[in-house]
């Protein structure tokens, strides 16, 4: 059975030009099976386990979706060896870091909402309770936690961004498994940055600067990478980005503070 | 509009770790010819053709593709050209069929039945993941995704490397009669195995430390190229020159040259009282590993 043949993918892309019809199809195929592993994991945590009831627990496990997803779908090719293959396809390098951005980025919201949006509603509660009346868990006051849902909210496209900046420049699966540290550790600096900053500035912290401070690495991230992707020679046979050694050591360093950080937070 | 399919002007490229890959390629090809690329390893072939594919970015000078310089084309100026990469790596997930199926989404002249009939001829599993192949028959099944592009340039890295004799033989066979079938297409062929140019190509180019050091039909060139024993009576004169000599050695009274247009040679020893002379020819291989070995013969003149 050819996989580019089936009539679900045609029914959600078929008025697509064909040559993102190409790159959509070849990623839905790809990814499909770890796309549905994640879809299983998020459904049995978030509705019948009940672990994300808090937005900050949300946006730690969405963050770390958030890098590997950029990691992996920037690094397919790279992770593939494919990707001498890949670029001597029509499709531009602008083309398909487009295309994998917008795909990733979509599928993460989409979960980063959908369980953001229920938590404020109690959607599993209120699912719940068509069946049981058990009182597992307090029902959730949204008003009480607006850093955590900014956090929530902007901490992943964040990582996400920043990693898949990184990881599409990759030019070897050594250095690309590196990068899946990259958005969450920069990530992870701005907010503590943005929280001590309003703490020095002697008010508690309103998640608002670090709002505008992720936006723009959102677009920064995006925006740099492309071009530098633009400059990228394929894999094996030529120059990337060098993410090195050192990145990852920096990014450790950053991390763990942080962590220690958003855990004396909640 | 040009003639040129292929144009590469004073293209440069160095490595990171500071090899000169490329050192002033000039390269031109007609449209419609079946070009062999031949040289050792290093020389730069397969260098020449990623930047001519856009894969890698000359330092300096131009690399294009039917005008088109593909590091900057648009994804439908790309369309005119199809590579077949010397380090196979494709999508290994994919069977052949999905493999053409997904390229058939970049190329507006892509052929499905020729897609199927290609992989009929050359025996390659249509409905089998690529990773379950073997690597010559997942060779060709990438050869089948390039010729079915129906593109106006391909691209062809080492298209036979890995395989064994027999299946090497039967590959370029088909090769042959896929190429014989679209007279119009250019195709560019790296090869270190000449007798394979021999049954492909038109015209060869022998590249050396990143430049195109002889270029020549290959009728031209196997013509040309003789192999000339002068057997002296006595000691050969010690003002013996030899004209357009690649190589030529000294044993005794037997003087063995390797020479391109033997005509001059010839008739300057025929006949002469007290020396013999005989011509060899010697075949296209023979010819260009002695262009590639060669050195500079101390004793050459003109």
């Amino acid at each position: 059975m050819n996989r580019f043949k089936r009539k679900e993918y045609d029914l959600v892309i078929h008025s697509m030009p064909p040559l993102w019809r190409g790159l959509i199809e070849r990623d839905l195929i790809e990814f499909s099976r770890e796309a549905g592993i994640i879809l299983l994991i998020w459904w049995l945590g978030y509705w019948l386990l009940f672990l994300m009831t808090h937005p900050a627990i949300n946006a730690g496990l969405f963050s770390l979706l958030a890098a590997y997803a950029g990691m992996r779908l920037a690094g397919a090719d790279v992770m593939e060896d494919a990707e001498e293959f890949v670029f001597s396809l029509p499709p531009t390098r602008d083309e398909r870091y487009r295309v994998r951005f917008i795909l990733g980025i979509s599928f993460l919201m989409i979960l980063v909402l959908l369980s953001e949006v229920g938590l404020m509603g109690n959607w599993p509660q209120l699912f719940w309770s068509l069946f049981v009346d058990s009182g597992f868990t307090q029902p959730f006051k949204p008003e009480e936690h607006v850093v955590f849902h900014i956090v929530a909210l902007l901490a992943p496209p964040c990582v996400f961004s920043i990693t898949y900046a990184c990881a599409s420049l990759s030019v070897s699966r050594e250095l690309l498994y590196k990068t899946i540290w990259m958005g969450n550790a920069f990530t992870a600096s701005i907010l503590i940055a943005c929280i001590v900053v309003e703490i020095l500035l002697g008010r508690s912290p309103t998640g608002v600067l670090f709002a505008i401070l992720a936006l723009i690495s959102i677009a920064a991230s995006y925006e740099l990478g492309r071009r530098s992707f633009l400059r990228k020679e394929a894999m094996d046979c030529g120059q990337g980005w060098p993410v090195g050694l050192h990145i990852f050591a920096f990014s450790i360093v950053v991390l763990t503070p942080a962590a220690f950080g958003l855990l004396f937070l909640i | 509009m040009s003639e040129s399919a292929i144009r590469v002007t004073g293209v440069r490229k160095k490595y990171r770790d500071g090899a000169q890959a490329l050192d002033g390629l000039n390269l031109n090809v007609p449209r419609g010819v079946v070009y062999g690329l031949i040289g050792r390893n290093g020389a730069g072939k397969t260098t020449l053709l990623r930047t001519l594919m856009g894969l890698l970015r000359a330092d300096r000078g131009e690399a294009l593709i039917l005008e088109r310089d593909f590091w900057t084309a648009s994804a439908l100026e790309r369309t005119v050209a199809a590579y077949v990469p010397q380090a196979l790596k494709i999508h290994t997930w994919m069977t052949t069929g999905e493999l053409c199926e997904y390229a058939s989404h970049f190329y507006p002249e892509w052929d499905h039945r020729y897609a199927r009939e290609l992989a009929e001829r050359f025996e390659t599993p249509w409905e089998q993941p690529v990773a379950s192949l073997s690597g010559g028959e997942q060779r060709k099944a990438s050869l089948v995704a390039a010729f079915a592009a129906r593109t106006d340039v391909l691209l062809l890295d080492e298209p036979a490397a890995g395989l064994d004799p027999i299946a090497r033989r039967r590959l370029i066979d088909e090769i042959v009669e896929v190429i014989s079938d679209r007279p119009e297409c250019t195709v560019i062929v790296s090869t270190h195995i000449i007798s394979d140019l021999e049954r492909l190509a038109e015209v060869i180019g022998v590249m050396s430390d990143g430049v195109m050091t002889l270029e020549s039909r290959v009728d031209d060139l196997q013509s040309s190229i003789r192999r000339v024993q002068i057997i002296f009576d006595d000691a050969p004169p010690p003002d013996l020159t030899i004209p357009n000599a690649i190589r030529f050695e000294i044993d005794g009274p037997v003087v063995t040259a390797v020479v391109r247009d033997a005509h001059s040679l010839l008739g300057r020893w025929r006949g002469q009282d007290g020396v013999r002379v005989n011509e060899f020819p010697i075949g296209l291989e023979d010819a260009v590993i002695e262009l590639l070995g060669r050195k500079a013969p101390s004793r050459e003149s003109e």
